[in-house]
């Protein structure tokens, strides 16, 4: 069992898996710290949702190793499935069934314990907002509102780490930013630690720490920051009253090397927060000034090579959504 | 412990399920009584049954067996439902073991399926059979155990079956066989050599047979070969559900 705070909540090495000829997940290694965010960033068939099912022990791996709460995943099936929720790529709630019976199914497999059950799941219902509709079924529910039930029952068992395979594919923006905060408020209050997986630059910010996933091997790692930083250079603009002497001083002052462009003079600075702040008591006026960080986007295509062609559904996901929806009507 | 609530989530939830289904329900009752009114009367007129039975109460046992037989197996493929539609992943990586999701699943279907064959004995009035309570005991139990090899037939199906879209081919190629080659619509003793033997291959015969005996004539085997032929069906599906599921 892992201890203290800083304990390792998964340990992955050298993880392959193999599908005939091709390793969908090609060497992997990481550590996921107890309580962090981590985040796999990377496009549609990068090997994310491989890497959760071996760490949710639904695959075997072809190679390596992997500790998910301090239980090998090979050897140690059932407590791994005890220490974790997981939230699936696909809708997996029964929508024949209300809310609270779903919720109810959740606590009879996983064991938690009887006379706990109907405060969990009251208290379920009420963090996801959906207290008012416990006895509704959920056929009648918005995708929103089906998320955020299955967010609340792969918690109703108290994992000690939650996986999110895409969280908020197909969700509006509002609907993600409030399952989000949900997510943080979790995470500070229990210690939870969250592993996702995304092909969202937006989501991603999110994360305290990044992987970025391409063809199965592990590109870079860091905190968002840091990966924006290695993309490139942050990129200062400015429109002086006196651009001659401005560059002058400068060079002079910070030994920075700006070219004048249509736009102002123009300069890279290594950070652009610690420029700003240096730059009171500036003697030429300053009419604007802008700021141009490089995006996670940026950082994707400078590691990667190309972009992370989002929202490429494949043919027989089409066809899964189609007959979902003509269920529901 | 764990085990056995966990089966029983299982098996509640279809229950639920099928109890809020109108048309499943509907259709239990639908079924048979179509087959007694059409079947049964547009063939009596032209069927000539040894010993003075009438072609309604002989087909009788063939309605409770269709009911049982389609009911069942599309119990046991319900699994893909459970698959294309999410739930099946939710108890896949639940800590519980793959015998209890099958076994789960398949007492489910068994208990769905045994109410729609029960329900077709409320028709036995409509064709003139009055029921003893010992043939009423005797029905049930075959009606319990043929349930339980079709639904875990169904999951044994649905193990090699990625899409629901093969279910007919199924209930053409598996279902139908079973049903004409069972002696529910016809009667067995005057077909050609091969055909008698498929029927004799047949476990559903065995039930026919059964079923028939305590209604309206006396069985054609032995009634304790009959049992013995339906328990070591309903086990050997069981078995075979059990070994194929655990790769899924």
């Amino acid at each position: 069992m892992s201890t203290g705070p800083m304990a390792a909540a998964i340990e992955v090495e050298g993880l392959v898996r193999r599908f005939g000829e091709l390793a969908a997940v090609d060497g992997l290694s990481f550590v996921v710290t107890s309580g962090e965010i981590f985040g796999f960033l990377g496009p549609n068939g990068a090997g994310k949702s491989t890497t959760i099912k071996i760490l949710c022990t639904l695959l075997q791996p072809s190679q390596g190793r992997a500790r998910v709460a301090g239980h090998d995943v090979v050897t140690a099936p059932a407590a791994v499935r005890r220490s974790i929720g997981l939230l699936f790529q696909d809708h997996s709630v029964d929508d024949r069934l209300t809310a609270r019976e779903n919720l109810k199914i959740h606590c009879m497999i996983y064991a938690v314990p009887r006379a706990e059950r109907r405060a969990r799941i009251d208290e379920a219902l009420a963090w996801i907002g959906l207290s008012g509709e416990a006895d509704h079924r959920v056929r009648t529910f918005s995708g929103g509102m089906r998320r955020r039930l299955e967010v609340a029952r792969a918690l109703l068992h108290r994992p000690r780490i939650l996986f999110l395979d895409e969280p908020t594919t197909g969700l509006d923006p509002q609907t993600r930013r409030a399952l989000w905060e949900r997510l943080h408020d979790l995470r500070e209050r229990e210690q939870l630690t969250i592993f996702l997986t995304t092909h969202y630059m937006d989501e991603a910010e999110n994360c305290d720490r990044l992987a970025i996933v391409d063809h199965g091997r592990l590109i870079a790692e860091g905190s968002p920051d840091e990966l924006r930083r290695r993309a490139g250079e942050e990129r200062v603009t400015l429109t002086t009253a006196n651009d001659a002497r401005a560059t002058q001083e400068l060079r002079t002052r910070f030994g920075l090397d700006p070219q004048v462009t249509e736009r102002g003079l123009e300069f890279p600075v290594l950070s652009g927060e610690e420029f700003l702040a240096k730059l009171a008591g500036f003697p030429v006026e300053i009419q604007r000034l802008s700021l141009q960080k490089p995006t996670l986007e940026d950082a994707f295509i400078a590691l990667t090579g190309h972009s992370i062609r989002p929202d490429e559904a494949s043919s027989h996901d089409l066809l899964r959504r189609m007959v979902r929806m003509r269920r529901r009507t | 412990m764990n085990e056995i609530e966990a089966m029983w989530a299982l098996t509640w939830r279809d229950l639920v399920r099928f109890l809020r289904d109108r048309s499943q329900v509907l259709g239990a009752f639908a079924r048979p009584l179509l087959w007694l009114v059409f079947m049964g009367k547009g063939l009596s007129a032209s069927v000539q049954l040894k010993g003075g039975v009438g072609y309604q109460q002989f087909v009788f046992a063939g309605a409770i067996a269709m009911a049982v037989l389609f009911g069942g197996m599309f119990q046991g493929v319900t699994i893909i439902w459970d698959r294309e539609f999410g739930f099946l992943k939710e108890v896949l990586v639940a800590p519980i073991s793959r015998v209890t999701i099958v076994l789960g699943k398949t007492l489910s279907g068994t208990v769905v399926t045994v109410v729609q064959g029960c329900l077709t004995l409320l028709f036995a009035p409509l064709v003139g059979l009055h029921l003893a309570p010992a043939s009423m005991l005797g029905l049930l139990g075959v009606i319990v155990l043929l349930s339980l090899g079709m639904t875990a037939l169904g999951v044994v199906v649905a193990t090699r079956m990625q899409t629901f879209e093969g279910f007919g081919v199924i209930s053409n190629f598996v279902i139908l066989p079973l049903y004409f080659l069972s002696g529910g619509v016809f009667p067995v003793d005057r077909l050609p050599m091969w055909m008698a033997i498929l029927v004799r291959l047949n476990p559903v015969t065995y039930g026919v047979d059964l079923m028939r005996h305590a209604l309206v004539q006396p069985a054609a085997f032995a009634v304790g070969l009959d049992f013995l032929v339906l328990i070591g069906f309903a086990a050997a599906m069981v078995a075979l559900a059990l070994v194929w599921f655990r790769r899924e």
